[in-house]
């Protein structure tokens, strides 16, 4: 069961979401807030597997809530799912560095949106790939480390950071390499783990920070 | 009105006191005393003209030997000078200076050349002839900065009344997007659910989902266009030159040309122009296999007009296609109150042209 908490300062937005997750079988929202603040009391009292949540909102904001709930170590089992009404900005960018798993654009449809919370709460893969890159591609202005190399991982790690920014899931990394699912598995821990990156969102803004993989307009 | 009747009675005061200083004259003698004065009422007219017949007028009487000082004439440098006529001024006072002693030279009154320069000096003094054009020209260059002071008042109202009007699209599209959004969501889920419990779906519930998609859709592509212009932008229309020299770099042969005087544009539509020029450029190389582009800009008093035209394959039986680029470039200048076109042309190659307005004043 894939249990979710809905933030949202719009209640009609609210209910629509918890309409459609509470229809699902496998799928159950555990709670409901309006605001940031409200949004990190309830994830510390119900430990969600996955927290939706809206950037813009009264008291605390949606980047500042996942800030949080992300460097909370109760909550390490929580991915934040980011709800955006724009797509691609900088909003969204800063809620990835700061520890969103991915990000939906509220007009995605129903089925889209269900899939999407499925593969957020496994945890082994992107949300929306090309997308993802595209962001980080338009708001990473200049690698920190041109060509940096990260020296903290092996050889193997690193080049299954470069697969993971490519948008590959871990069975997708494990063909590429030639190697089990689970060696893939554990070489992409290790590298977040290394590199403090909480998702593979964030592995992949770190990928592009340091020069790991060089955005296409460069 | 005022001025008008200033001028009168400047040119008929001097005019009096030319004939008063010139007592005794013949009566051609006067009548060139007082045309010379009377003249000056056309300096703000025409300053040349007036600056010609108040110096022939002078050299006459001074021919008849009247003994006056050419006071008309410095009057007369004062305002060809005020009206920007520098180089005149300057050689019709060179002129004036070379005549006077001619002209005092052939008077009745017999005197030496020695005698003819002495006048000279006495009745068109060099330091009243500089005074007479400084002061015009001080004057002409603090009316002028008054004037580019007022213009550029008038554009930063311009800019900012062009600034609050985007910021208001911008605060319009936001509070809509949040409307829209939980319409259309709500009418997703009603879908969803109702076709997860295989039951009917009421046309008119199909209906508003599939509007509120459209509505969505159309909003974001509006307010992404609009933030956009919002942040600095790093690319305006002052880096056309660089995009069309890039283009060059690939082989192409981009000729840019600027029409009309280039003005200001705000940055939205300067933002705009480039990006219509750099997605036509990348259509080009992508698609077109085209040996030439044409871009053309041209500042129109209302509107910023961009062309880009190139030679490639497209021809009239091709149909149109509305790829990405072609509709983001839409949705921009759409946004700004703007037409684009864009189509093969009848003589082979394609053509996109956007035309956005720009305020006036």
């Amino acid at each position: 069961m894939i249990r979710v908490l809905l933030v949202d300062d719009q209640p009609l937005i609210r209910s629509g979401f918890k309409a459609l997750l509470d229809a699902e079988d496998d799928i159950e929202v555990v709670a409901e807030a309006a605001d940031g603040l409200q949004g990190l009391q309830r994830a510390q009292q119900h430990r969600p597997d996955i927290a939706l949540i809206d950037i813009q909102m009264p008291t605390m904001d949606g980047i500042e809530a996942t800030r949080r709930i992300a460097a909370d170590p109760d909550l390490t089992g929580t991915h934040v799912v980011i709800l955006t009404n724009y797509g691609l900005d900088e909003y969204v960018f800063n809620a990835l560095k700061a520890g969103a798993a991915g990000f939906l654009v509220k007009e995605i449809q129903p089925e889209d949106f269900l899939h999407a919370i499925r593969v957020a709460a496994r945890g082994d893969a992107l949300l929306a790939p090309s997308i993802t890159r595209k962001l980080i591609d338009r708001y990473v202005s200049r690698p920190l480390h041109p060509n940096g190399d990260l020296p903290q991982l092996t050889n193997r790690e690193r080049e299954a950071v470069v697969l993971v920014a490519q948008g590959l899931s871990n069975d997708e990394i494990a063909t590429q390499m030639v190697i089990s699912p689970l060696t893939a598995k554990t070489h992409v821990n290790r590298a977040m783990m290394k590199l403090h990156a909480r998702d593979r969102a964030q592995l992949v803004v770190i990928a592009y920070e340091t020069g790991l993989v060089v955005p296409h307009s460069a | 009105m005022r001025k008008h009747w200033l001028d009168w009675a400047i040119a008929a005061g001097v005019a009096a006191s030319l004939v008063v200083a010139g007592h005794g004259a013949s009566p051609l003698g006067y009548v060139l005393l007082a045309a010379s004065g009377l003249a000056l009422v056309a300096r703000r007219r025409a300053p040349i003209a007036v600056l010609a017949a108040t110096g022939l007028t002078a050299l006459g009487y001074q021919a008849l030997g009247i003994d006056v000082p050419v006071i008309a004439f410095l009057f007369a440098v004062y305002s060809t000078m005020r009206a920007g006529h520098r180089v005149v001024t300057v050689a019709g006072s060179v002129l004036m200076l070379a005549m006077l002693p001619l002209a005092a030279l052939i008077s009745p009154r017999g005197l030496t050349t020695y005698e003819a320069f002495a006048q000279t000096r006495d009745v068109l003094q060099i330091a009243w002839l500089i005074a007479a054009a400084a002061a015009g020209e001080a004057l002409r260059q603090a009316e002028r900065r008054a004037d580019e002071a007022e213009r550029t008042r008038e554009e930063t109202a311009l800019r900012r009344a062009n600034e609050e009007r985007l910021h208001i699209a911008r605060e319009l599209h936001d509070s809509l997007t949040h409307q829209i959004s939980v319409i259309k969501l709500q009418a997703e889920v009603a879908v969803h659910l109702a076709q997860k419990r295989g039951e009917d779906v009421p046309e008119p519930l199909l209906a508003i989902r599939d509007a509120g998609r459209e509505a969505a859709r159309e909003l974001r592509a509006t307010l992404e266009a609009l933030r956009d212009d919002d942040k600095n932008p790093p690319h305006g229309i002052d880096d056309v030159q660089d995009l069309v020299q890039r283009a060059r770099s690939t082989g192409l042969d981009a000729q840019l040309t600027i029409e009309g005087e280039r003005n200001d544009v705000p940055a939205a539509v300067g933002r705009t122009a480039y990006r219509i020029v750099q997605e036509s450029l990348t259509n080009i190389a992508r698609h077109a296999a085209a040996a030439t582009a044409d871009i053309h800009i041209d500042y129109r008093p209302d509107a910023l007009v961009i062309r880009v035209d190139d030679d490639g394959t497209a021809n009239p039986g091709t149909a149109t296609d509305a790829g990405v680029g072609l509709l983001g470039m839409r949705e921009r200048v759409t946004a700004l109150g703007g037409t684009l076109a864009a189509a093969p042309r009848t003589e082979g190659g394609f053509s996109v042209q956007a035309e956005l307005p720009v305020a006036q004043p």
